[in-house]
């Protein structure tokens, strides 16, 4: 599950990443204004990879300890959480993501990272990058308990503006319905997969959704051959209804 | 690969059709294995993506999945000679309905 959601995640990115696109003028006005966030998260990932390279050839215990409580996340704690002050969400995301190697403890890090996920809900929810703040919540499911994310996620699907934001949410609620026991669990996952498959059927993403739907022994003989969509190279569009009335011989191949 | 052509020749006047699904090729070594092995039928290409593969559960390569006409599962395997009476058998079916 985790896998599939991993490879949704550029599809996510790159959904949200159009929905940013800007104009020559914005990007005009950009250069002014800059992004402050980006600039830092920037500055933030640079120093990161420095300190992991140094990590690298440290010699000795010791040298990595002194290394470790050096860690980037401590030296630029304070800016992100100015950032976040000021009312940019994003830090929170980051923040969230960062507490371990601000060197909280585990037994402090869980009511860290609801505390945020809280203030993130309630204050950021129609935010465009709103869908790294839902992966985040995800990834920390564990931490901030099954139920609460399984609650947020059916309030994001159901009031977010973003259609690809929804789209993630009913994704992941799929995935962590699959793994709740009864039957009405299973029914919501369906119906949720229904209506992912109404809006995306003939997409890299609809494909996945049917996958997921699609159990061992729906693909044994005797049982209606699942629908797809295929593209040649050349960008020709087919798909496997069209072959309706004849015998077909589908062959899974590689040339590697 | 020769066996698939001979395949699609010996059925080219059947309503039979053969349904490449390529995974894991760059586009170079995919166009030159199309010319190499003389790909006259339909291939999806896939490239890094595999989500069709991933959709029929795909383990091995290569995956053979017989479908009749009315779109059912037939029979699936890894050897398109196993397949081939069961391709004759079908279509010999569909004849005989017919006439």
């Amino acid at each position: 599950m985790i896998t599939t959601a991993l490879l949704l995640a550029p599809l996510f990115a790159g959904a949200a990443h159009q929905a940013n696109q800007v104009t020559p003028s914005q990007v005009l006005m950009e250069s002014i204004t800059v992004d402050a966030f980006s600039d830092l998260e920037t500055d933030f990932q640079e120093a990161y990879d420095g300190w992991r390279a140094e990590l690298r050839t440290a010699k000795g215990i010791k040298a990595k300890r002194a290394l470790r409580e050096k860690h980037p996340v401590r030296l630029f704690w304070d800016r992100f959480q100015s950032l976040a002050n000021d009312g940019d969400g994003r830090a929170l995301v980051w923040m969230s993501k960062s507490l371990r190697n601000k060197g909280l403890r585990l037994s402090e890090i869980a009511p860290e990272k609801v505390r945020l996920a809280k203030l993130l809900l309630k204050d950021y929810s129609q935010e465009a990058w709103f869908g790294d703040a839902v992966a985040s919540f995800i990834q920390d499911r564990k931490h901030l308990g099954e139920d609460w994310v399984m609650t947020t996620l059916r309030t994001v699907a159901k009031d977010n503006k973003d259609h690809v934001i929804q789209a993630q949410s009913k994704y992941e609620l799929v995935g962590m319905l699959r793994k709740v026991e009864g039957k009405q669990a299973e029914e919501e996952a369906e119906a949720l997969i229904g209506e992912l498959l109404d809006d995306y059927r003939d997409t890299e993403f609809g494909l996945r959704m049917l996958a997921e739907r699609t159990r061992p022994e729906d693909l044994e003989a005797g049982k209606e051959a699942p629908e797809f969509m295929g593209r040649t190279i050349d960008g020709h569009e087919f798909k496997l209804s069209d072959y309706r009335g004849k015998v077909v011989l589908i062959d899974f191949y590689g040339f590697w | 690969m020769p066996h698939l052509q001979e395949l699609v020749k010996l059925h080219q006047d059947s309503p039979f059709a053969l349904i490449g699904v390529n995974t894991g090729d760059d586009p170079e070594t995919y166009r030159k294995g199309l010319k190499k092995h003389g790909v006259s039928w339909i291939s999806a290409y896939q490239g890094e993506a595999s989500s069709i593969a991933d959709l029929y559960r795909v383990s091995g390569y290569p995956t053979y999945f017989l479908i009749d006409a009315k779109g059912m599962i037939v029979a699936t395997g890894h050897s398109s000679s196993a397949m081939e009476p069961k391709i004759k058998e079908l279509l010999a079916d569909m004849k005989k309905s017919k006439d």
